[in-house]
């Protein structure tokens, strides 16, 4: 059961309905039991073993917290013990994650890299005194809580236990703007990114075979594919969860309108993003250190994000290639490019580095970039369906401008109206529930 | 209350507009098939069938009004289901000819899609395609479909609404077929086997038996296919054709021609190996023309 499937759909509407019941009784207990139960189901459904997996992570960061509490209150740093529990924790990740190097039958179960970091934030919280240690009960739901559990966002325990300690803020304002969000996402989901997979897919299934141009705009259309997947995958959480009455963090804020290098790492992935500063840049000394050891820092701390999305050779070029644009542009850029040149920049180097992302192989990676970039005056391929290409592209061209209309100072706010109109849009150009991109991290 | 009526008032939206969006779709491609007009001819077929004959050229040849309901990727079974369609309608009294497309590879159960019901989604309004998706669907599609009507169009059937509109029957396939590489498939035995399934040949006999029964010749058109795929395995391409001639012996109402004595070698007409490029098209129509008026439909 995937967010863009009507299952989904059902299953959402109960748990609103029966989380609204018992907010009426006043029973937090029996809700946050019905709420854990809903979120195992939902995960149990992909396979039953992964509940396993989920209660492991889960139990390793309360236990881990109770460690460090005593620890603590023994008058230790908790140091031993916060290490231990991050060990225990990683340990699973890294044995799925990376175990198909040693064995080709080990595969990554879906969610496992989302909710161990989110796991992780409770534990590291305590040990920093941000948060209280809470009882079984919550961690469990905090950390298997249904929105969050399969892509992000990597939320903190201190956002998230709060809400789920008081009565939920199930009311008409909430639902709408949950369903609202969540119709956007799915918008952004079936209508942009499923099409303009087909066209990538097809490309990038023998990328050697075609022309500079026609690998350009696979790369185009890539960057707005892994975009609008990802984070029509977040507005449906965040959708889902606001109709619950639960606020979650935003995960993206229209990254490819971003005016520098930096600007587009405060906008994409914004969970993971901000765990990797919170959490390991600062861990490192952050910026009160000197200039070398704060571009060491930079530097791992993008490439533990390549390596976060797999361990191929191509993520760690992907993350090496942020972490060198992000130092380049700290040097070098004195703003005397014209803003919206220097924004087209940004957003070409971004769909560069996306090729890495997407095409596996980095030899053939190369190859892509420099046909793009050797033989970009050339005939254009169209795919399959040249009628199916061009009605994508002017989708994508909509949903561009519907973006900026939402970015600039005065935004055009979304509507109920306009809402009924992308639910048609999405029946009648969108494709069947195809897989989110991020559920192979 | 105010809350309650602004739902209800969305609601109703989005139903109006769901179903006049299909609605126009649908005049659409009702056009562009030909299902709502009173032909002499209809032709039924895939992909192959859909390429070879110019619509608009035939008519003005032969003076016939033509139907054209061609679908890619459909199996026997479906194109039962398309004549049934066309005959149940109120535009099929004027209806004299089929000319369905029959080809060596129609009898095999792989290649074509088992999916292929989801071709009639646009259609499902009609007591019998209505019938033929819910026995092929599952339930959850079958409501999905039934009741939100823009989840039936898919990009080819958007397409073709569109062309419909605009009345637009060319063929679009330009370019030569690559005979290098269709020798090195050959040579590698890459090609799809002629399989002859009986569950297949039930339903196409049962549609000779439909077009017998309302008194409707029904002409067998053996589409051309590259000669080089014809040789891959001639001893079953010899079988199914002798079939093909054996059902005209039979059937005052059946008629069998076969286009591939005179176009299968003629490279330059094929777009692959199985379709034809719009020269192609040109040659085929204009030998179909010759024959519909020697013999004497009029």
């Amino acid at each position: 059961m995937t967010f863009n499937s009507f299952t989904y759909v059902v299953f959402l509407a109960a748990v609103t309905l029966l989380a609204w019941a018992s907010n009426c009784w006043h029973n937090l207990r029996w809700r946050n039991l019905l709420l854990l139960a809903a979120s195992y189901l939902f995960y149990g459904l992909f396979h039953l073993w992964f509940v396993g997996l989920l209660l492991y992570v889960s139990l390793i960061a309360y236990l881990g917290g109770r460690w460090i509490t005593i620890a603590q209150r023994r008058g230790d740093s908790g140091k031993k013990e916060l290490t231990l529990t991050i060990a225990l924790s990683l340990l699973c990740l890294l044995f799925f994650k990376y175990g198909h190097f040693v064995s080709k039958s080990i595969v990554l179960p879906v969610g496992l890299s989302f909710f161990t970091f989110q796991a992780l934030t409770y534990s590291i919280d305590i040990y920093r005194k941000k948060t209280e240690p809470e009882d079984l009960l919550s961690v469990l739901l905090f950390v298997a809580f249904f929105p969050t559990l399969l892509s992000g966002p990597i939320e903190r325990s201190r956002n998230i236990i709060p809400q789920l300690k008081s009565n939920l803020d199930i009311r008409y304002e909430n639902v709408t703007e949950g369903v609202e969000l969540y119709i956007w996402g799915l918008f952004k989901k079936a209508v942009i990114a499923d099409r303009l997979g087909l066209f990538v897919d097809e490309i990038y299934f023998n990328p050697t075979s075609h022309s500079g141009s026609t690998l350009g705009l696979a790369a185009v259309f890539y960057s707005f594919q892994i975009y609008a997947d990802f984070s029509g995958y977040a507005d449906m959480a965040i959708g889902s969860a606001r109709i619950l009455g639960i606020k979650l963090m935003d995960n993206f804020n229209f990254p490819y309108f971003a005016k520098s290098i930096k600007d587009f790492w405060r906008r994409w992935h914004i969970s993971l993003t901000s765990w990797f500063t919170e959490y390991v840049y600062i861990s490192l000394g952050g910026n009160r250190v000197g200039k070398a050891r704060w571009v060491m820092n930079i530097s791992l701390v993008f490439l533990l994000s390549g390596i976060w999305h797999g361990a191929t050779f191509s993520f760690i070029v992907w993350g090496a290639m942020h972490a060198i644009l992000y130092l380049t542009e700290h040097f070098l850029y004195r703003e005397r490019i014209p803003n919206a040149l220097y924004r087209l920049f940004v957003f070409a180097t971004v769909t560069s580095a996306w090729v890495f992302f997407r095409v596996t192989d980095i030899g053939q990676a190369w190859s892509v970039v420099a046909g793009i970039f050797t033989n970009f005056f050339s005939p254009v391929y169209l795919g399959m369906s040249s009628f199916s290409t061009l009605l994508t592209m002017m989708l994508l061209l909509l949903f561009v401008l519907r973006e900026w209309l939402l970015f600039k100072p005065n935004p055009l706010k979304r509507t109920s109206w306009e809402c009924v109109f992308l639910l048609l849009a999405t029946f009648l150009f969108g494709l069947e529930a195809h897989p989110f991109v991020y559920f192979q991290f | 209350m105010k809350k309650a009526l602004y739902i209800v008032l969305l609601l109703i939206l989005f139903v109006a507009a769901d179903r006049g969006i299909s609605g126009l779709l649908n005049i659409g491609l009702n056009r562009y098939f030909g299902l709502n007009q009173h032909s002499q001819i209809l032709i039924i077929g895939h992909s192959q069938l859909m390429l070879s004959f110019d619509k608009e050229k035939l008519e003005h040849g032969t003076g016939y009004k033509v139907s054209k309901y061609c679908r890619e990727g459909v199996n026997v079974a479906d194109r039962y289901a398309m004549v049934k369609q066309y005959l149940d309608s109120p535009f099929c009294d004027s209806l004299t000819t089929i000319l369905y497309g029959v080809d060596q590879f129609m009898f095999n159960g792989e290649g074509l899609s088992a999916n292929s019901y989801t071709l009639f989604y646009p259609f499902m309004d009609h007591a019998d395609m209505n019938a033929y998706i819910r026995a092929s669907a599952s339930k959850g599609d079958y409501w999905k479909h039934k009741l939100i009507c823009s989840t039936r169009y898919s990009d080819a059937l958007l397409n073709s609404s569109i062309r419909g509109w605009t009345r637009n029957w060319e063929n679009y396939k330009t370019g030569e077929l690559d005979t290098v590489t269709l020798r090195q498939q050959v040579d590698a035995r890459q090609q799809i086997s002629i399989h002859f399934e009986p569950e297949l040949r039930d339903a196409f006999e049962k549609t000779i038996a439909l077009a017998e029964k309302r008194q409707i010749h029904i002409i067998l058109v053996n589409t051309p296919v590259a000669k080089m795929l014809n040789e891959y395995e001639p001893e079953k391409f010899e079988q199914v054709h002798s079939y093909f001639q054996s059902l005209a012996e039979q059937s005052a109402y059946v008629d069998y021609i076969d286009l591939n004595p005179e176009f299968a070698a003629q490279y330059d007409c094929f777009y692959d190996p199985i379709h034809v490029n719009p020269k192609g098209q040109e040659a085929i129509t204009k030998q179909l023309i010759v024959f519909l008026n020697q013999r004497g439909h009029k």
